[in-house]
């Protein structure tokens, strides 16, 4: 079942990258990793995966601007998008929101908790 | 010459002067005043050359040489110091509307009446002689140009007398003249323009006749000189002789040096008609460029005179006339008859208007003003009566004069008894200077000082000269009064060996100046004098500031001040006057009782109209005045004082508020800025931190959660988790770095170091980096840098880190670092050349920034903590050097530190 | 500031010129010779006074070229 859902990982941070792709890779997610904004709206238009995981400061297109494009265009509005960033002020929080974020993780996070989330997201995905 | 010609060709003159005058009226009445403009002010000075300079001058030059001049030369010394004193006064004048010397005087000392007319009759008694001279001159020129030939007659008096008939002329002309309009500042467009055109006429026809006289009967002034040199009785008066020549120069020159300030007429024109102060800056130079031009000529025609009359033919005082008409030219002769005719009536014009002024607002006035019953009688008339009274004065003036030149002018020349007035006005000296300049002088110094002075002036100069006239008798000059000597008054105390203009004026003007002294010294000022006494000292204080402080303290129905004024300015002009002074000072006009500072206003209009003293009368008599004790006028004078100067100071301080407020203001910007800067470093600070944080964590709980997990997998996994330890230490060293470099905390371990060492030392701590990316490091030293003072350990870590960043961005195998050190210019030079990605311009400067991005979201770092090179920057900067870049994207970059070699 | 520094300049030119003017400078120069065919005394006093003239004018003129600079 998860085997069918698509997560895509964005971040420039190679050991991010990593502990990310192994926990949803474990969770038998089929796992697609970007190491910026251009290479991640590359993966998207290819592959559509149902989740993102997406970093926000990154070099040349930034994560806003990620999550800005997929929540604009209708072939791609329904990508649940979660937030990753270092970023935790309370007006960082809200701009994701705003911007059309599912959801919103700070970093460093509890990679249970993270798991957890994601699973949840993956659980409405699949009941639509 | 005819004397019809002659006559007519007078008249003509004057209805040519009039003309002058109604246009220059004209002209002000449309705001277009030619008055306004410091050449006519200038010319209007040189009403001080009267007829003793023009005929008189020649005379004296003949039988003293140059002494003549000092009487010139005096005021163009006082020139510089007008700029000090005259301005002072003139500003005195405008803010007090003060309208004649007399009227300066009494107000000084307290708005006194008596002061004002002690000093009007020293005016007429000083400067009628002065006028009488003029007469003369003007009735002997006429008879000389008319009969050449003839003994001159001046026998008869009044009918039968020329001399008569021109003070008729000349008094029905000055009441033209001077009292058409009765204005509150008492100025006079009309005259001063005719003034200056008389003052151009009177130069123009005295540089002809010098001219004249020099260039076409003689060849040229040093022919007359050589000439003269033969004749014993000029050669004599090339040089000074006697100590009596030299003292004699001093004192002319102190007395001309006070009559150009104190002279009714000089007082008139310099003062009360001067319309801007700034007019002085060029009649400093101009007036005193006038008197050099009138007086070049005087020698050469004394000197030719002589030569031209050996026999003693004519009077010397006439050679001016003499010599045009010996050699048959009439229309010189007539224009210098003009010319002189000119120097006299602008002397008599311009004196008899200043002195009626003072006979009518400091001597009848108040007189009349005393009497309450005669007060009310003429309510309603005062514009009329100060009219009449003015007229009336200025003809019994002219006849005064007529009869002294009858009586006693006659028998002495032009230039004593000009002298005579001059010391007369002399007396003012101490009182008006003192005035201004000391504020403990008091009208017990200056009542005294000027009484015993004029008192001395009279025994000394004028009582010789009745001698002389038969009404006292010679045993006086030989004997001394009653026989003593000492008291003979050419040789008062037994001081003998000056002139007598010197002798007359050291006695007086020493016993004036130190009965001012003593007087005013022990004697105590009322509350009116002191007040008067530090707005006349301080005036420059108090002229931008206010009014005049107001110490009055009564009740006057405001209706009853308004009545005052409309009788003088007529009740339309009244009412816009005060209406305006209401607007500009806020001030309301509807109560019954008017406010004092309008009463104060009213006073000094008034007293622009009919003199300080009579105004101080005037207003009394409407006015109930509360008696104020001399202790509560200082207090409320020391108050407004007070009150004045922590104004200033208050006003100086609220500048200073502002200014501190702009600064913190601006201070805020920069540290709301800063505050900003700081925010941003900290938030990037948290995420930079957070980042290596995040991958520990999550792998080190990877690795916790997963202990089934591949064993390459976890060697991997907690190799990053060290690996990212590393760099989250690494940053926050670097942090706490750059903290303890910014606070200047951090200090330099100074010691003798090679540059190629740090260097190589550098290349050694990376060399395994550079080697594991296979990327080429060369080093090529300059062999000739010298060794220095340097931190060797920070200096390693500028190259250390500048390395690393070339390595990291240096794709592997392809990259080549080069390092190189190079010395020149007393700079030791240090570069590192990558051939990596290189540095977008925009970036170029901002790198050295602590986080540059911070300041800019859009702008996206390139990798590294960023703070590396903000440390090295701030490590070179320690060692005041300088770091740059130099980059071109795709092509490398090349960072260069220098350092300067002491 | 600049007022008080024009009073003083003038003042000192007056006492200066005052000093010129009298004795005992003028006696150095009170002996009957001629320059140019006039007595040494007149040639001097008016030379001086030209000058004097000449300087004030000098002085003045700055100021009001400097009060315009001003404006």
């Amino acid at each position: 079942m998860k085997k069918t859902i698509k997560v895509l990982i964005v971040d420039d941070e190679p050991s991010i990258l990593m502990s990310l792709e192994f926990l949803m890779k474990k969770e038998g997610y089929s796992v697609f990793i970007a190491r910026d904004g251009s290479e991640a709206l590359e993966i998207i238009e290819k592959e559509v995966p149902s989740i993102i995981l997406l970093d926000i400061m990154m070099p040349h297109v930034d994560g806003y601007e990620v999550c800005r494009l997929i929540k604009e265009s209708i072939r791609f509005q329904h990508i649940k998008i979660v937030f990753l960033s270092a970023k935790n002020k309370e007006a960082d929080i809200e701009k994701g929101y705003l911007t059309g974020a599912d959801l919103y993780v700070s970093k460093p996070f509890s990679t249970r908790t993270l798991v957890a989330k994601i699973n949840t997201l993956a659980l409405g995905i699949v009941s639509n | 010459m005819n004397s019809v010609v002659l006559i007519l060709t007078s008249l003509l003159y004057l209805v040519f002067l009039f003309g002058v005058a109604y246009w220059a009226e004209q002209r002000s009445a449309k705001g277009k005043s030619i008055v306004n403009n410091p050449y006519i002010y200038a010319l209007s000075l040189a009403v001080y050359c009267t007829a003793w300079t023009f005929y008189g001058s020649v005379g004296r030059a003949v039988t003293n040489g140059i002494e003549f001049i000092s009487v010139y030369i005096g005021p163009s010394l006082m020139m510089p110091l007008w700029w000090i004193v005259l301005r002072k006064i003139i500003r005195i004048c405008k803010v007090q509307r003060i309208t004649s010397i007399a009227d300066f005087i009494s107000s000084r000392y307290g708005k006194n009446a008596t002061l004002g007319v002690i000093v009007t009759i020293i005016c007429i008694l000083g400067i009628l002689p002065y006028i009488a001279i003029q007469l003369k001159a003007i009735s002997n020129s006429f008879l000389i140009v008319t009969q050449p030939d003839g003994e001159i007659n001046t026998q008869h008096f009044f009918i039968g007398d020329l001399a008569f008939y021109i003070t008729i002329v000349l008094s029905i002309f000055t009441i033209i003249f001077g009292t058409r309009t009765i204005d509150s500042t008492e100025r006079h467009e009309g005259m001063v323009a005719a003034i200056a055109a008389e003052s151009i006429i009177k130069l123009v026809s005295f540089l002809l006749v010098g001219i004249f006289v020099s260039y076409f009967i003689f060849d040229g002034i040093s022919d007359i000189f050589q000439k003269a040199s033969h004749i014993p009785a000029l050669q004599k008066v090339f040089v000074f002789h006697s100590e009596q020549d030299t003292a004699g120069w001093f004192w002319h020159l102190l007395l001309s040096m006070m009559a150009i300030m104190f002279l009714p007429r000089q007082f008139q024109v310099s003062v009360i008609e001067n319309v801007d102060e700034k007019h002085l800056n060029k009649a400093l130079w101009l007036f005193p460029l006038y008197l050099l031009l009138i007086n070049f000529f005087v020698i050469p025609i004394a000197m030719g005179g002589v030569l031209l009359f050996p026999n003693h033919a004519i009077n010397s005082d006439e050679y001016v006339l003499a010599i045009p008409l010996k050699f048959n030219q009439p229309f010189i002769t007539l224009f210098t008859y003009i010319g002189g005719f000119s120097a006299g009536t602008s002397m008599i014009i311009v004196e008899t208007i200043a002195l009626s002024v003072m006979i009518s607002n400091n001597l009848v006035m108040p007189a009349l003003l005393k009497s309450a019953s005669l007060q009310e009688k003429l309510a309603g008339n005062f514009s009329l009566l100060v009219k009449t009274i003015r007229r009336t004065s200025i003809v019994l003036i002219l006849l005064m004069a007529y009869l002294y030149y009858k009586t006693i002018a006659e028998h002495y020349s032009l230039v004593s008894n000009g002298m005579v007035s001059f010391a007369a006005v002399s007396q003012f000296g101490p009182a008006i200077i003192g005035g201004i300049f000391w504020k403990n002088g008091t009208q017990k110094g200056a009542l005294i000082g000027l009484l015993v002075g004029v008192f001395i002036w009279f025994y000394t100069l004028v009582l010789p000269s009745m001698v002389g006239a038969g009404f006292f008798p010679q045993s006086i000059i030989d004997q001394g009064f009653m026989g003593f000597s000492a008291l003979k008054p050419l040789a008062l105390f037994g001081l003998e060996g000056m002139d007598s203009i010197s002798h007359g004026l050291f006695w007086s003007l020493l016993l004036n100046i130190f009965c001012y002294v003593c007087f005013s010294l022990n004697s105590y000022q009322s509350s009116i004098e002191h007040n008067q006494a530090v707005i006349f000292v301080d005036i420059f204080e108090y002229s931008e500031q206010v009014e005049s402080p107001t110490i009055w303290r009564g009740t006057a129905y405001f209706s009853d001040i308004q009545l005052l004024l409309s009788n003088f300015l007529g009740e339309k002009r009244a009412e816009k006057i005060l209406k305006l002074y209401a607007q500009k000072h806020k001030i309301r006009l509807t109560s019954v009782i008017a406010e004092p500072q309008i009463v104060s206003y009213v006073e000094k209009l008034l007293a622009g109209i009919v003199g300080t003293a009579s105004a101080r009368i005037m207003i009394s008599s409407v006015s109930k005045e509360e008696k104020i004790s001399t202790e509560e006028v200082i207090s409320i004078l020391k108050s407004s004082q007070s009150l004045l100067s922590a104004n200033k100071e208050l006003k100086r301080k609220s500048i200073a508020l502002e200014k501190a407020t702009t600064e913190l203001k601006e201070a805020n910007e920069i540290l709301q800025k800063t505050d900003k800067l700081k925010d941003d470093f900290l938030s990037t600070v948290a995420h930079e931190i957070r980042t290596p944080l995040t991958s520990i964590r999550a792998l080190s709980e990877i690795v916790f959660d997963n202990p089934e997990m591949d064993l390459n997998e976890r060697e991997h996994f907690l190799g990053t988790v060290v690996k990212e330890s590393d760099r989250l230490s690494r940053l926050i060293n670097q942090v706490l770095d750059l903290e303890k470099y910014e606070s200047g905390k951090q200090k330099l371990i100074l010691e003798d170091i090679d540059i190629q060492e740090v260097v190589k030392d550098s290349i050694d701590a990376l060399y395994q980096q550079a080697k594991e990316k296979e990327i080429k490091v060369i080093f090529m030293p300059d062999r000739f840098t010298p060794r220095f003072e340097a931190d060797k350990d920070k200096l390693i870590q500028v190259v250390v880190n500048l390395l690393s960043n070339a390595i990291k961005y240096c794709e592997p195998q392809k990259g080549e670092i080069i390092l190189a050190t190079h010395y020149a210019e007393g700079c030791v030079y240090t570069s590192v050349h990558d051939n990596g990605a290189g540095i977008d311009k925009n970036f170029q400067r901002l790198i050295f920034d602590k986080f540059f991005q911070a300041e800019d979201q859009t702008i996206k770092k390139p990798k590294g903590s960023g703070l590396g090179l903000a440390i090295s920057k701030k490590i070179i900067a320690l060692h005041n050097g300088q770091i740059w870049v130099e980059s071109q994207v795709g092509k490398g970059s090349k960072f260069t530190f220098s350092i300067p070699v002491v | 500031m600049k007022e008080k520094l024009k009073n003083q300049k003038l003042l000192v030119l007056g006492i200066v010129f005052m000093i010129l003017f009298n004795f005992p400078i003028l006696s150095i120069v009170n002996h009957d010779t001629k320059i140019k065919g006039i007595p040494t005394l007149y040639f001097y006093v008016f030379t001086i006074w030209i000058l004097f003239i000449g300087i004030i004018y000098w002085s003045v003129r700055n100021e009001e070229q400097e009060i315009n600079k001003d404006e």
